[in-house]
């Protein structure tokens, strides 16, 4: 065996990079004057995330390595995840600059570090092959992120949420850990190669019920992780009492992070389950019948949930139900382009939820609330804002020449495709799909008309800070940029070597 | 000419984005002559374009390749071929006199430089959909002029009216796309590319089962139901007459809800070779044809009658294609642009001049003061009855034909009576207009010229663009379908009885709107009872109206009056019903979600209890 | 299935672990609580014990029985504090029923598939499950997921300091 010296320890250096700057930060913390304003502490944030950049930048190309029997790995699959990660909190990091200047107590230089440390957690999430690496990275991301919800302390809501999301995303924690003790007794390894060589044997020898009931623990978790129906109903009010920045950080990187996270393991140590595992009680299509169902689900109440929405936070958080629930159409139906079209929906789902979040923040400042009324009118105080928002509401619908078009239409061929009359699952969920999309059209069209068609509560503009502007222009341009030209991420996206991921490093 | 068809749609689009940044800078006249001065440029090279395809044999097609699908490529690109070409000039000139028009109807609107950059923006999106050489692209254009009408019917935003008619025309058709969207899709699937070109050549070497064939062909018709406001989904058109009137003109009339019949007739061959698709297309448009006809007649609202004939004339154009009346459809969608859009300027006109009345019952004897727009208006009016010389006759009676060479006396006799009835309504409409007193409060005011050359120069058309059914040998026709494999007409001799059955029942329509509504006498005095000659006849007159009123007249009107029941609803009914589905399922989602931690987690365990026991259960017990 | 001391064992040790968490969360007082803690904590170390893991029946006693209590009992005392807790609303009337059925049903699955489950009957070799494997496969081949843990802690630590800090300027 070798020793841990003989490791290339620097393809760490992504990660290494953002857990440095989180530990430099909270010294830099301590030492700085209380009353001393911590905004400044987005500079080093913005370099450590550039840096973390360049470096997973040059994996670009290489073959997979792994360290430690999988307990980390890099291979193109956290390549992609991880920048989407990355670019995902630098934009995040950017809204939130001087966002909270008007909240009393707020811990803004903490705010900074712990954003990094989540990030950090998703990242270990992507690149590793071990359950319990996997499982250490999913609850630093998940802490994190409950104690970024409660920071605004003297908002109740925001309490409120926090503690929510602590509660239920424990329980969530407690169901992925008692299905992975599961996998772990029936196959003796937490490394998820060996565990699906070994799951195929326990398969055909009687143990294949012990299996399923693992997969299906499990996927209580993750379903609550991703916020996929039915274990969604976390997902507004914690979403709703976060500080927006926050929101879009859970919206984004968090759900991300998970969808990496449910690929690798379905995909690999499951994957006997899905693919020709038969057994006495369930075949291999109720993996796929599972997740179809949860895909389906999500759909419909995310979408019917949203028509009555009054709050334009929570239409959102049940829209971003609803778009997981999309996401999770190319796992189901297990189609040729699983990993391309769910990684292009991830990339432009990224950009518009994004930039769809930071109108809504500087909404939210503007008029105290999130109500669909605070966004009346915005057409003429903010005319290019309007323009933007229209955008993205446009990209979330799947309106064409926007990157949610294209996304939604590589998904619905990928579904088709795998469909036949054997498998008209396929046609049922393509079916759902449409369905909820047209319904949706409801819900961000009201938002639209808002904005267009309805006179202005007041008179002067809206207050666009810079790093907001910026973040809103880049997500605009990459609305339209990849919905017109998706090429171009295509063919980056289509070169990759996916089955590095789902095979041991030689 | 033809390798710049693809800078066609492209000047509107800068128009468009020039206005779209500096709404606030320009003047309106400024502005107004950005949008005219682009959209004169596509109308002049479009011209060129079609001169050139007169003499060229095969569709010049430029592609870019887009973006690749495993080994497939997708293509963006523009293509040329007679039908495109003569689209494209329908659409960039109608588009053109629009925009000039609309200077003086939108004359002291405050947003001004905005109503151009959208019309603008649907002029690039309608050029954009013709020129598409294959499904996809067209479906991306397909939704942009969707989302333009929509901003455009909404256009007035302070009317609730107008926000509602936004919003229901956004998602009825919607509902169409959809039907396109799966037809899209399937196509791919079936045929591994989006090039119309790559799918007929698949069609014709037989290479998609035939009931596929007839899957894609109707839910092709389903889009085109939607955009076409065919019977279901017709409700949104009248109601889109919200919309400022050079926007019903241009967008509600000639060009975009004819997309629906352009579509059915670019991917003809598709339908070609489906009887089933055929025989829907034909019988949904003649019911509509039908349908809307009579709802036309009990209109009281000068554009509405105008947005339910534009409907019934939509369902013309459908009953052709669906006969295999591929020029006919083509030849009526031409004429029909040509005349609706000067119906609907004239219109404008009136309701400029009188100060934004739009109810005939306050019009009236218009004929003495405003004999030029009289004279417009009636020009339209003929065109669209089918009296020789004007447009209408030329068209209609191709349809009529072609309705009875494919066999189908029902649709043929549905046609006939649709052609009655349209010279009814169009001249009840005319009569109450221009003929007997004036019932308005207000004076007519003058109307700028820049509203009148356009609907001079649209006379043109109106009347004479008939005659391309005299170019000598099937000019037209065969030009039409050069190169196309597609049959102009179905085969057989045209009875001659047809065209002049078609004028008496033309003139008869007029005729019993003249008895009823024209004689500007409809009030008589009754004070002399003395049977002298001239009484007599008054008399018999009155005995034909009575007839009319009894005979014809009431029973018809409780028809019309049942069918908009029925349109208002049931078919609204089920429209709101579906909505009120959602709400309901909305407001239990919404209930469950009750801000205790506990139920969540609750409502998680037991979806997961469920989930499993859903799965398993039927291994369980089977 | 035979009964035999270990499995008397098992079950009074498990029924101990579950009640001590009921009785944790039925408990009004936070003194109550934390004491009911430590016996369910407790009661695991002797579930520790049955499977031939001293080293970690041993350090659970010393950590969560130990340290963990006894320093949350001191917290609890070193604060001031409403020793108890007033009853929250009651939830919905369904709920106890629902619950119960959804509980019910999972935990019938759970042990129905158990059941079905063929489990070799063999006695595994304990040995190898040493300190020194323990230190070895904690050092070594999990070194990246342990120091990541440390962070985690690191975490946890400055969140509860934020959310529970009183704000200086007020």
């Amino acid at each position: 065996m070798k020793t841990l010296i003989d490791f290339d320890w620097t393809v760490m250096a992504p990660e290494l990079t953002i857990a440095g700057m989180a530990a430099l930060l909270s010294v830099i913390d301590l030492f700085l004057h209380p009353n001393k304003d911590r905004r400044f502490f987005m500079w080093p944030t913005l370099i450590a995330i550039g840096t973390a950049i360049g470096f997973v930048a040059t994996q670009w190309g290489k073959p997979a390595y792994q360290i430690l029997a999988d307990t980390y790995r890099v291979d193109d699959f956290a390549f992609v995840f991880k920048m989407i990660l990355l670019i995902g909190t630098a934009l995040v990091a950017v809204i939130s600059y001087g966002a909270f200047r008007r909240e009393k107590g707020f811990a803004e230089g903490e705010y900074y570090y712990l954003l990094l440390v989540a990030l950090l957690g998703g990242m270990v999430m992507t690149s590793s092959g071990d359950l319990i690496t996997l499982f250490v990275g999913l609850e630093l991301l998940s802490i994190a992120t409950y104690i970024l919800v409660g920071m605004r302390k003297r908002a109740i809501t925001s309490n409120e949420a926090a503690w929510k999301n602590v509660v239920l995303g424990g329980v969530a924690s407690a169901f992925i850990l008692y299905g992975m003790s599961f996998l772990y007794g029936l196959t003796g390894s937490t490394n998820l190669f060996t565990m699906k060589e070994r799951l195929g044997e326990a398969l055909t020898s009687g143990y294949d019920l012990y299996a399923w009931l693992a997969l299906f623990l499990i996927v209580f978790g993750f379903g609550f992780k991703v916020a996929v129906a039915p274990f969604h109903m976390w997902v507004p009010d914690v979403y709703q009492g976060a500080p927006t920045p926050i929101t879009a950080f859970l919206a984004v990187i968090s759900k991300t992070a998970a969808f990496a996270l449910m690929l690798r393991v379905f995909l690999t140590g499951f994957l006997p389950l899905f693919q020709g595992g038969g057994g006495t009680l369930v075949d291999e299509e109720t993996g796929g019948r599972l997740l179809l169902t949860m895909a389906g689900l999500s759909m419909i109440l995310g979408t019917v949930i949203a028509l009555r929405q009054q709050d334009a936070k929570r239409l959102l958080a049940y829209s971003s139900i609803a778009q997981a629930g999309v996401i999770l159409v190319p796992m189901a139906t297990w189609g040729p382009f699983l990993f391309p079209s769910t990684v292009y929906y991830l990339v432009g789902y990224l950009f518009t939820t994004l930039g769809a979040f930071t109108v809504l923040m500087l909404i939210e400042g503007d008029a105290g609330d999130s109500k669909l009324s605070s966004f009346a009118g915005l057409s003429r105080r903010a005319p290019l804002t309007a323009g933007a928002m229209a955008l993205f509401l446009l990209s979330l619908a799947g309106i064409p020449v926007t990157v949610g078009f294209f996304g939604k239409f590589y998904i619905l061929m990928n579904a088709i495709v795998t469909g036949s009359p054997e498998h008209w699952a396929m046609y049922l969920i393509a079916g759902i799909m449409l369905m909820t999309t047209v319904a949706s059209y409801f819900y961000y069209f009201g938002i639209i008309r808002m904005m267009y068609f309805r006179p202005p509560q007041r008179r002067e503009g809206l207050r666009v800070p810079v790093g907001a502007m910026m973040v809103i222009g880049i997500a605009f341009i990459a609305t339209l940029g990849l919905g017109l030209m998706p090429q171009w991420i295509l063919g980056i996206l289509g070169n990759l070597d996916w089955g590095a991921a789902l095979s041991p490093v030689k | 000419m033809s390798d710049f068809a693809w800078c066609i749609p492209l000047f509107p689009l800068l128009a468009s984005l020039l206005l779209t940044m500096g709404a606030r800078r320009y003047s309106d006249g400024v502005a107004s002559l950005i949008a005219s001065c682009a959209v004169f440029i596509s109308a002049a090279i479009s011209i060129g374009v079609l001169m050139e395809t007169l003499n060229t044999v095969v569709p010049t097609v430029h592609h870019w390749r887009w973006l690749s699908f495993g080994d497939q490529s997708i293509t963006v690109g523009a293509e040329v071929n007679q039908l495109n070409a003569l689209m494209l000039v329908i659409v960039s000139l109608v588009s053109f006199l629009v925009h000039r028009y609309a200077r003086g109807y939108m004359a002291g609107d405050r947003r001004m430089a905005t109503f151009y950059a959208y019309l603008s923006l649907f002029t690039f999106s309608m050029l954009g959909l013709v020129i598409s050489p294959n499904l996809l692209q067209l479906y991306v254009f397909w939704e942009l002029v969707g989302v333009c009408s929509f901003l455009l019917i909404g256009f007035w935003f302070y009317k609730p009216e107008a926000k509602r008619a936004a919003r229901k025309a956004f998602i009825l058709t919607r509902i169409g796309d959809v039907g396109l969207f799966i037809a899209v899709i399937l196509t791919f699937w079936q045929v591994g590319s989006f090039e119309w070109e790559a799918i007929f050549a698949a069609i014709s070497a037989n290479k998609i089962p035939p009931e596929m064939i007839t899957l894609i062909a109707l839910l092709i018709f389903v889009g085109a139901v939607g955009k076409s406001g065919q019977f279901p989904l017709h409700s949104w058109l009248p109601d889109a007459m919200e919309g400022p009137t050079p926007v019903s003109a241009l967008i509600h009339a000639a060009t975009m809800v004819a997309a629906g019949a352009y579509l059915v007739a670019r991917a003809f061959p598709i339908f070609a070779a489906s009887d089933v698709a055929l025989g829907t297309v034909a019988y949904v448009g003649a019911f509509t044809a039908i349908f809307a006809a009579t709802i036309g007649l009990v209109q009281n609202d000068i554009k509405r009658i105008l947005a339910w004939s534009t409907v019934s004339q939509l369902g013309y154009m459908m009953l052709a294609l669906g006969s295999s009346g591929y020029v006919a459809g083509i030849f009526h969608l031409t004429t029909h642009a040509s005349f609706k859009a000067l119906l609907f300027l004239a219109a404008g006109a009136i309701i400029t001049m009188l100060h934004h009345e739009q109810d005939i019952r306050r019009m009236g004897g218009l004929w003495k003061s405003q004999r030029r727009i009289g004279w417009l208006f009636l020009i339209g009016c003929l065109a669209i009855t089918g009296i020789p010389p004007f447009s209408g006759f030329f068209s209609k009676e191709e349809i009529l034909t072609a309705a009875w060479l494919s066999g189908r006396v029902d649709l043929f006799l549905v046609g006939v009576v649709t052609a009655f009835l349209t010279a009814l309504y169009i001249f009840r409409l005319f009569f109450l207009v221009f003929m007997g007193e004036e019932r308005g409060k207000i004076a007519p005011s003058q109307i700028p010229r820049v509203m009148i050359w356009p609907m001079v120069l649209l006379t043109i058309p109106a009347i004479g663009a008939g005659f391309l059914a005299w170019i000598p040998a099937h000019g037209f026709s065969d030009w039409l379908t050069k190169g196309t494999g597609i049959l102009a007409a179905p085969q057989g001799e045209a009875p001659g009885w047809i065209p002049l059955l078609t004028l008496l029942l033309s003139l008869a329509g007029v005729g019993v709107a003249w008895l009823r509504y024209g004689r500007g006498a409809v009030t008589i005095p009754s004070q002399s009872q003395s049977v002298t000659g001239i009484h007599h006849l008054l008399s018999r007159a009155y005995f034909v109206d009575d007839l009319y009123r009894w005979g014809i007249g009431k029973p018809y009107r409780w028809l019309s009056i049942l069918l908009s029941w029925v349109d208002q609803q049931i078919i609204s009914g089920i429209v709101s019903g579906v909505g009120a589905l959602f709400q309901a399922g909305g407001r239990i989602g919404s209930r469950m979600q009750n801000g205790q931690a506990q139920t969540y987690a609750l409502v998680s365990l037991l979806g997961l209890v469920i989930v499993i026991v859903g799965l398993t259960a039927g291994r369980w017990f089977g | 299935m035979v009964v035999t001391g270990e499995s008397i064992a098992f079950f009074v040790l498990s029924m101990m672990a579950i009640g001590g968490g009921m009785m944790m969360i039925s408990a009004t007082k936070v003194v109550h609580m934390v004491l009911s803690l430590a016996f369910s904590l407790l009661s695991i170390a002797g579930i520790y014990v049955l499977l031939h893991a001293e080293f970690l029946a041993v350090v659970q006693v010393l950590i969560y029985t130990g340290a963990i209590s006894i320093l949350m009992l001191f917290g609890i005392m070193l604060t001031k504090h409403h020793v108890t807790e007033e009853d929250d609303q009651s939830p919905r009337r369904w709920h106890p029923f629902l619950s119960f059925l959804g509980v019910g049903a999972l935990f019938a699955i759970i042990m129905g598939v158990i059941y079905q489950t063929p489990f070799a009957n063999n006695e595994e070799v304990t040995q190898s499950y040493s300190l020194e494997a323990l230190g070895k496969a904690v050092f070594k081949q999990y070194v990246i997921p342990f120091e990541l843990t440390s962070i985690l802690l690191l975490v946890a630590l400055v969140g509860a300091v934020i959310l529970a800090k009183k704000e200086a300027d007020s």
